[in-house]
Formats: structure tokens, sequence, C-alpha cells
């Protein structure tokens, strides 16, 4: 009830555009993967515009959504299919459970709510890996850091984005 | 910690999902086949994508260094203008080792291209006085020895030989009043006439072009066109331009120990 009524003050562009986002963020990510190639650490975009935009246009963001381009991303970076997918499913999730508490926080609390998501989604994903005996990149530390980081940045432009679609 | 506000419809929707990303997880692991067929797919549909999105980097790389490039260039242009000149100047001392390589070379082909068998001999008795420069060798008709052949040392021509009895042999150094050779100017590639002094010194006393700009230091070696000396043997080094035009022999006749006969058929020569 309270997520149609936050859905309800946005335009319905926004539905159409954070598909967009989301999917840039995934082509995004490959692009800066290519480029960083031969760094330890992955720059993971996806979770980023996931859980934000399931947090605050949950409607613009369905859960469907989040798996194709999820499994997209399965594609591209070559692990098993639906690893990327679990992965995010459970992100969704989790931002669609924890909305009422962090969709009226402080900004602080929703980038600490990431972040605790983000590393047990993360974990969750190396512990896959390792048990399928797929390479696991010890580096993954690293890799939440600069995921959270990218969050925070990100976050402002989405910020800007949401308020520009907002209904007055 | 954070109470959970999701409807019954998005957790059977969420059971339903993760249920398939398991299948396809264990399937695609299973069956290696089905991953990389998809994996191949995504790939290619994604490709334009994916090229149109790099095109902004790879834009953004020209331009950096067209950028880059270009404010570079200024100091390249300076940096390549000093290795110009550096080269011009290393390209000049090439030409003057060279000429000068080939100068040596000429030099050290002039023994080789001596025509006859060399024979040693040692100097017997050294007559040089003011009147008159030769010196007697320990060999002579016995061994070959002609009238006329060309005697030479390691550092070039000595004379020819005047006189020649069964064991003994007169050579006519080239030091010698009486002796002409025909020489030309290695340098200059003019030819001339180099006569003896009597003294330790030669004298350039004829030259075929007289508006030539002879210096000190230019190599004097024979012509050859008088049939009895082979031509690039080395006679001297130019010393002195003045009012006469002086040669220091390559020989050191002031200590003329061996010497070197070519034993060539004079027959038709002299």
């Amino acid at each position: 009830m309270a997520m149609n009524q936050a859905n309800r003050d946005y335009k319905p562009f926004l539905n159409f555009m954070v598909p967009m986002v989301l999917f840039v963020l995934v082509i995004l990510g490959y692009v800066l993967g290519e480029l960083l190639d031969g760094f330890v650490f992955k720059l993971w975009l996806l979770p980023v515009g996931v859980f934000y935009w399931a947090l605050f246009v949950p409607t613009a963001t369905p859960m469907l959504l989040a798996l194709i381009l999820a499994l997209i991303e399965d594609g591209l970076s070559g692990t098993p299919f639906g690893l990327h997918g679990l992965a995010i499913l459970v992100l969704h999730y989790m931002a669609l459970a924890q909305r009422q508490s962090l969709i009226y926080s402080p900004f602080a609390m929703v980038i600490t709510g990431f972040s605790i998501n983000l590393a047990v989604v993360m974990s969750a994903m190396t512990g896959v890996m390792w048990l399928l005996d797929l390479p696991v990149n010890l580096w993954v530390i690293v890799s939440w850091a600069f995921t959270v980081f990218a969050f925070i940045l990100l976050s402002m432009w989405f910020n800007a984005l949401r308020h520009k679609f907002m209904k007055d | 910690m954070q109470a959970l506000h999701i409807s019954k419809r998005y957790n059977i929707q969420f059971g339903i999902y993760a249920f398939f990303c398991v299948v396809f997880m264990v399937l695609s692991i299973q069956f290696p086949g089905i991953n990389a067929a998809f994996q191949s797919f995504v790939v290619s549909v994604s490709t334009p994508v994916l090229e149109a999105v790099k095109k902004p980097s790879e834009w953004a790389d020209a331009v950096g260094e067209s950028v880059t490039g270009h404010v570079s260039v200024y100091e390249e242009n300076k940096m390549l203008r000093d290795e110009l000149s550096d080269k011009q100047r290393l390209i000049r001392d090439l030409a003057i080792v060279e000429n000068e390589n080939n100068s040596l070379k000429k030099l050290l082909n002039m023994v080789k291209e001596v025509n006859g068998k060399p024979l040693a001999s040692r100097v017997i008795s050294d007559k040089k006085s003011a009147f008159s420069h030769t010196v007697i060798t320990h060999i002579g008709h016995a061994k070959g020895v002609e009238k006329g052949q060309v005697v030479v040392d390691e550092n070039g021509l000595v004379g020819r030989v005047i006189e020649v009895f069964d064991e003994t042999a007169r050579v006519l150094l080239i030091t010698d009043y009486t002796s002409r050779i025909p020489v030309k100017i290695l340098d200059l590639n003019v030819r001339g006439i180099v006569r003896g002094t009597n003294s330790y010194n030669l004298e350039l006393v004829f030259t075929e072009d007289e508006d030539v700009k002879i210096e000190e230091g230019m190599v004097v070696v024979t012509t050859g066109i008088d049939g009895l000396f082979p031509a690039n043997l080395p006679v001297g080094v130019i010393h002195n331009v003045g009012k006469f035009i002086y040669i220091k022999p390559d020989v050191d006749f002031t200590n003329l120990e061996f010497i070197t006969i070519q034993r060539q058929k004079m027959s038709g020569v002299l």
C-alpha cells in the first residue's frame, strides 16, 4: 500500500527511464571491466541501480527486469547462467523488504543498508563459486568497497533524476 | 533490525525466479554447452550496443592522443632538429672516415697488388750520401732478382733494382736524386712526378693540373702508368707546401734493414 502511494508521486516516464538506466549500468560495468582489465577487483554496477531504484521507485524496477538484466550480466561475464541472477534477485528482494525502514531514513542509513546487503550477497556468491569449484576472487572485499563507493556517487545522479521526474 | 514489509505476491515471485535461477545454474554447470550457447547469444546481441558505448571512450582516447601529440610536437621538433644536426655531423665525420678508410684500404692493397713472387732480403750495405741513395741486398740473380724489379717494405715503396749480381743486387732508393716516380695525390686524384732529393724528403716536381690546391697531409701513391711500379703503392705524405712541395716518405729510410723484392718478369718492361 505504502509502495503504491510512493510510486504515485512519480511521472510515468520514469517506468521507461529506469530500465534504460539499469541496462546502461550493465553495459557500463562490462566496458569498465574491460578497461580495468588486469586489476584484481571488479566494479559491479548493476546492484547499485537495482537496489536504489527498487528502494525508491519499485514499480519502475520490477523483479523480472532485474532478473533479465542479471542474466545478461551472466552471459557477458561468463559466469554460470543464473549466478548473478540469483544474487540480484536477493538484493532486489532485500531492497523491497527494507524499503519501509530505509526510504525515510537519512542517506547514510541507505548507504549502510546497501553496504550490508551487498556484503551478504557478494559473500554468498563467493561461497557458491567456491562450492562449484569456480575461480574465486579473494579481492572481493576491494570490489565490495568500490561498489559501495560507486553507489554513493551514482546515488547523487539517481537522486537528481528522481527529483526531476517527481510530480509537482 | 529492520521490519520486512513485502507482499505475499512478491514472496511467491521471488521464490519462482530464485528456483529458476538455481535450475539455470545447475543446468549450465551440468551442460556447459547450454551455458556457452547462452553466453554466445547474449554477447552477439549486446555487441552493437557495447561497440556503441565504447565509441566515446575510443574517441576520447584518440582526442587525448591528438592533443598530447600536438603539445609535445614542439619538444619533439626541437629534439629532432638536434638529432638531425648530430646526424649531419656524424655523416660528415663518416665521409671523412670513409675517405680515410678508402685511402688506407688502397694503401694496404698496394703491397698485395704488386706482381711477382716477393722475396725478403736483408740490407747488407746502406750507401746513402749527398750524391746517391742506394742499398745492397743479400740476394741477387741466383734467387731470381732482375734489374728493374720493384722493392718495397711493409710501409711502402722503397725503390727499384738497378744492378744485379749473382748473390747481391743494388737498389736505387726513391730518395735518390736520379729517381723519378709517376705518382698521384690520392685526395685530389691528380697525377704528378716525384723525384728524390738525396735527403730523406721527396719533391713533387710536376702536377698535371697546376690549379689544384695541394694541402699538407695528402697521400701520394704510385700511378702505375709507367709499367714499372704497380699502381697505388704508398709513396709518402705531403708535409710541406710552399715554393716547393715536399713529401715525407712512408718508408723509414734512416733505418732500412729488411726489404722485399717483387720478382716479376721484367722482359718487355725495361
